[in-house]
């Protein structure tokens, strides 16, 4: 034998402590996705076709390390920044005690509980710290940094395979088709529980089923691979029902880009805009009397029960449009539907407009039914993929009315740790070139 | 600083800012130590609560975590019983996501040990998941000994010797086995 005994230990051990270099943050900030498109310019044909047109729908994507996780962790990221967009604390709260319930399925399958619950304290304690902030959020600056934090990321990741396992160990008869002879024991030992093994699309169907649709989270995959076409091929997972209270939002979509054996985390420009507008708050609108309107929004709503602790932001949690589509197909026809819908720039910017004028509707919404005396609104699929940006000219002044200046004046952003005051900075403004531009925001 | 450079397309996708990388890795170092630290603890109370009979676990030095000492009982009724054996864990800093270093520091004659102590037991190679722990590897190991897996010997004879002369394969564990001394 060339190799003596030590020697191929010696290499086995190499092997198994062989750690492929990958590069960059475990998840990344938001980028440009031009960055797919020049990253595959002197690729494939087939490549350059479909990355040319993918920056053209997903506007802004952001890497996830290749470590073998990165598909866990991608699904798990866009788990908590979906929830963060809900800008709602009771939603957020709702999946810390459907999680805490989903225990009882891993003591069913003998997970020890002193073990796994070192995983699931961090999923638990990224939640409570998110719902702690909101409706104000910080656009997932927290979220970011704690799935940078390898210890805390790392038990997130855990706690979803061990979920997605117990999930399919006491589900077995809907995934033991697709396990290609394995059981689903040894699929599971050898598929979802190791750490850094990447996910398959079996994992991903039970990590979708166990911990996401129930959340009222939809899943979009777009595949960027060598087959033929121009575009990107898709598959779609609808949101299930929320099991909570809250109205179902069909808001958020995690969406994922693969390519072969890696995931990373795809935006659309409606995603984008949403989230700054929710980072706005403004408790101005509690000290306002009667009815408050948001132009050219078709939503009108009383100020009864409003208050900041269940504040909804218009355009987030409803708007007056119609619910005349269910809600899968809602989300398996949005990719394809045209943008004329009855979504309006409250969306983008709910203070840009005088919340005494009256709405002035773009579009004719077929349902406008004037105020309603509710303390909630109507939920509404419609904002999920909402293309208003074609449909509506952008306006320039984020506040044009004095209330909204004061805005941030208001004592009552001291009840957000994160609140930064408003700070003029005239080289953004004036744009006067970088080294006039003040940088006390971020150095303070 | 410079904060403009963040936004251009000059920068490699996927890497981080300087200052971003700054950031993160101090956390995930001090996040690293502080959850294997954690977790042995957690392990260490549990191994303590709960007396498993036939095993025990402990770390050799107060002052290091990661190095432990185990020792394990063979099973009745197999050619192990009445034996002790001494097992060495190594904690990597990136326990419980990586597996721990576990060697046979007792010489034993057994299918799937070499004769440097070197393991082949799936759940510490491929299938290792950090919802395995000490006591779960100590258990794995004790039923190994009564059942040992012949389609991958490490020890080629034990494997052949365990199918076909029960009698022969006791006179070899016995003579291979002595005590270690404590250190």
């Amino acid at each position: 034998m060339a190799y003596t005994e030590e020697e191929l230990a010696q290499y086995e051990r190499l092997s198994n402590d062989y750690v492929p270099d990958a590069e960059g943050p475990l998840v990344s900030p938001r980028q440009s996705s031009q960055r797919i498109t020049s990253e595959y310019a002197q690729a494939d044909p087939v490549y350059v076709h479909k990355t040319t047109t993918l920056p053209q729908q997903f506007s802004q994507y952001r890497t996830v390390k290749g470590d073998g996780n990165c598909g866990w962790r991608a699904l798990a990221f866009g788990y908590f920044e979906a929830l963060l967009q809900t800008a709602d604390p009771s939603r957020v709260l709702g999946e810390v005690a459907r999680l805490t319930s989903l225990n009882n399925v891993l003591d069913s399958v003998g997970y020890p509980r002193d073990i796994y619950e070192d995983f699931t304290d961090e999923t638990l304690q990224l939640l409570k710290s998110t719902a702690a902030t909101l409706p104000v959020h910080d656009d997932g600056a927290a979220l970011l940094a704690s799935f940078n934090d390898s210890g805390i990321c790392n038990a997130i990741i855990m706690h979803f395979r061990l979920v997605t396992s117990a999930w399919m160990k006491t589900h077995a008869d809907s995934y033991v088709h697709y396990t290609e002879n394995q059981s689903i024991q040894d699929y599971c030992s050898t598929h979802i529980e190791p750490h850094a093994v990447e996910i398959d699309n079996l994992g991903l169907q039970a990590c979708i089923d166990a911990i996401i649709k129930p959340a009222g989270i939809a899943v979009q995959v777009l595949y960027l691979d060598r087959s033929p076409g121009e575009e990107v091929n898709q598959l779609n997972w609808p949101a299930g029902p929320s099991t909570l209270n809250a109205p179902y939002n069909g808001l958020s979509t995690i969406r994922l880009l693969y390519r072969p054996g890696h995931y990373d985390i795809l935006y659309k420009h409606e995603d984008i805009d949403i989230l700054p507008a929710a980072a706005v708050t403004n408790p101005q609108i509690n000290l306002m009397s009667g009815p408050v309107y948001l132009s050219s929004s078709n939503v009108c709503y009383s100020q009864q029960g409003l208050d900041i602790d269940n504040f909804y932001i218009p355009g987030l949690m409803s708007a007056g449009v119609s619910l005349a589509y269910s809600t899968d197909a809602y989300i398996s026809n949005a990719i394809y539907a045209p943008s004329a819908l009855p979504i309006t720039s409250a969306a983008t910017d709910p203070y840009s407009v005088p919340y005494s004028e009256p709405p002035k509707a773009i579009v004719e919404s077929p349902t406008l039914e004037g105020p309603w005396n509710t303390d909630r609104f109507r939920p509404s699929q419609y904002q999920v993929e909402v293309k208003f940006r074609q449909v509506m000219p952008v306006r320039p002044e984020p506040c044009q009315t004095e209330a909204m200046k004061q805005a941030g004046e208001s004592k009552a952003h001291f009840r957000n740790e994160d609140f930064q005051p408003q700070i003029w900075e005239p080289g953004a403004e004036y744009n006067v070139g970088r080294n006039s531009e003040p940088n006390r925001r971020r150095s303070s | 600083m410079d904060y403009t450079m963040e936004d251009t397309q000059n920068h490699a996708p996927g890497t981080a800012t300087m200052h971003e990388a700054a950031k993160l890795n101090v956390s995930v170092r001090r996040q690293d130590t502080h959850s294997v630290t954690k977790r042995l603890q957690t392990e260490l109370m549990q191994l303590m609560m709960s007396t498993t009979p036939g095993i025990s676990a402990f770390p050799n030095n107060p002052e290091n975590l990661l190095l432990w000492t185990a020792t394990i009982s063979g099973p009745d009724e197999t050619p192990y019983a009445g034996l002790t054996f001494k097992l060495s864990f190594d904690f990597p800093s990136t326990y419980p996501y990586a597996a721990p270093t576990v060697l046979f520091k007792t010489p034993i004659y057994h299918p799937n040990v070499d004769f440097s102590g070197r393991i082949c037991l799936d759940i510490l190679k491929d299938k290792w998941s950090a919802v395995y722990n000490v006591q779960t590897v100590l258990l794995s190991l004790q039923s190994l000994l009564g059942e040992p897996n012949n389609a991958s010997p490490l020890n080629g004879e034990a494997a052949g010797l365990w199918d076909a002369d029960k009698p022969e394969f006791q006179r070899q564990v016995l003579a291979r086995h002595q005590d270690i001394e404590e250190d």
